[in-house]
């Protein structure tokens, strides 16, 4: 009875403590954990793209999916490092951490065929800012130093912020 | 850091009064919301009432602006004006907050690739303005909220003059529709060119006030916008945006938050001292 009803309020969490895996992600956290014993994510083996998402008080967000094609699972913890691309000119950006969109849901693994995502926000409000600004890709650096590029026109005029990695809206 | 008084309704009356011979305007139909003249801030995030304690207690604060609907907010902040119900409103005013409720709708169809665009026809445009006006309505009552109520239009910079027309007609139909519930006073979140527009528009559709954003770091509402002319909207009906998204930590606790500056009328019934590089 008390088991039972434990089971019921806290609706994943058994009374010994197993977590029960609800979707790929969980399975294959709770299959991971603790110790993640995937490799990191490495960027060969991501392919990205941009779903933009729309823009409140002069903030847009964009939700930049990373899709695993690889056939294993991987780690995906911390923050993107960017590039501006244009043509041959690479030029790395300061993207400060924390988006006026807060942070995706916390997600550790990706399991093969699963799509993690972090937030890209740009602003379009600031006043006398330097030019030029407009990159037409983007060059994402995952927290193994490996990269992967995205075609996607970015504007850094009124500077830019990224979020955590996590799980998609 | 921050001292505030009990609204008082003479007060308002006072101000309020000399606000209606402006451009114009309708007068706003109740005295019963305060003129903040100081600042705030305005967030995507679902903060809880613990934590809109902590920001109230240790930042200089006053007003809170949040979401409380609109196509646009539920595909960009997911659950955030679900997160905010009457409790959690009538919570945080008791703290002392003021409020900036704001809806996000349809945007403007030349703003990248919105996902509800406002339709190119004049007629439908105007019509999805309505429609949305009522949704604000219902969204905002269903929280206790009355007094301002603010549209946010986003801005747009390339091929601008194609939307425009449209962008107009859905503004005026939200702002004709919320002016015409007498609970409610209309708001306009807009860049420049926008509100330099709806200055010139029909009483029962220009909004009684506006927020203009322009990230400069420079407060006022007079000198933090040099593109809006000092002769529109000058008897407390100006706020500025004066900082976009970023990250502020007051007693330990982050925050993702834009900053504000207001000389105008925010829904609660708390006054805070004034601050007066905002009403410069």
């Amino acid at each position: 009875m008390i088991r039972a009803a434990a089971v019921t309020a806290a609706g994943l969490v058994l009374a010994a403590g197993t977590v029960i895996a609800v979707n790929a992600y969980d399975r294959q956290r709770a299959e991971s954990a603790p110790d993640q014993q995937a490799p990191r994510c490495d960027g060969a083996g991501l392919l990205a793209r941009a779903d933009v998402r729309g823009s409140l008080r002069g903030n847009t967000k964009t939700q930049v999916l990373l899709t695993n094609n690889g056939r294993n699972a991987c780690v995906l913890t911390g923050h993107p490092r960017l590039a501006g691309v244009a043509g041959s000119k690479v030029v790395p950006l300061q993207a400060s951490h924390g988006t006026y969109f807060g942070d995706p849901q916390p997600l550790d693994v990706v399991p093969p065929g699963a799509t993690a995502a972090f937030y890209l926000t740009e602003g379009g409000t600031c006043a006398d800012a330097p030019g030029p600004t407009r990159w037409p890709e983007l060059r994402i650096t995952l927290p193994n130093d490996t990269s992967l590029r995205l075609a996607t026109g970015f504007d850094t005029r009124c500077g830019i912020a990224v979020s955590a990695f996590g799980r998609p809206d | 850091m921050r001292s505030r008084v009990t609204w008082s309704l003479g007060m308002a009356l006072a101000v309020l009064v000399a606000a209606a011979v402006q451009l114009g305007s309708a007068a706003p139909q109740s005295a019963a919301w305060p003129v903040e003249k100081h600042r705030g801030v305005d967030s995507c995030a679902n903060e809880s009432v613990s934590r809109m304690q902590n920001l109230y207690t240790h930042s200089p604060y006053g007003t809170y602006g949040f979401y409380v609907g609109g196509l646009t907010v539920n595909r960009v902040c997911p659950n955030h004006a679900s997160f905010h119900t009457k409790a959690w409103a009538d919570a945080v005013k008791r703290q002392g907050w003021n409020l900036q409720p704001i809806y996000s709708g349809r945007q403007p169809s030349c703003l990248g690739s919105p996902s509800y665009p406002i339709s190119s026809n004049t007629t439908t445009a105007f019509n999805q303005g309505v429609a949305d006006g009522r949704d604000a309505i219902t969204q905002a009552y269903a929280r206790g909220i009355s007094g301002p109520l603010w549209l946010d239009i986003e801005g747009y910079v390339a091929n601008g003059l194609s939307c425009q027309p449209a962008t107009d007609a859905y503004t005026k139909g939200w702002m004709q529709t919320v002016a015409a519930n007498r609970a409610y006073i209309t708001s306009l979140y807009a860049s420049y060119p926008n509100v330099i527009r709806a200055a010139s528009w029909p009483v029962a559709q220009r909004p009684y006030q506006v927020t203009v954003p322009h990230w400069n770091n420079v407060p006022g509402v007079y000198s933090g916008l040099p593109n809006l002319p000092r002769s529109y909207w000058v008897n407390h009906q100006r706020g500025h945006q004066y900082r976009g998204g970023h990250n502020e930590v007051w007693n330990g606790q982050t925050y993702l938050v834009d900053n504000n500056c207001y000389d105008q009328i925010v829904h609660g019934n708390t006054v805070h001292s004034t601050y007066n590089p905002c009403l410069q």
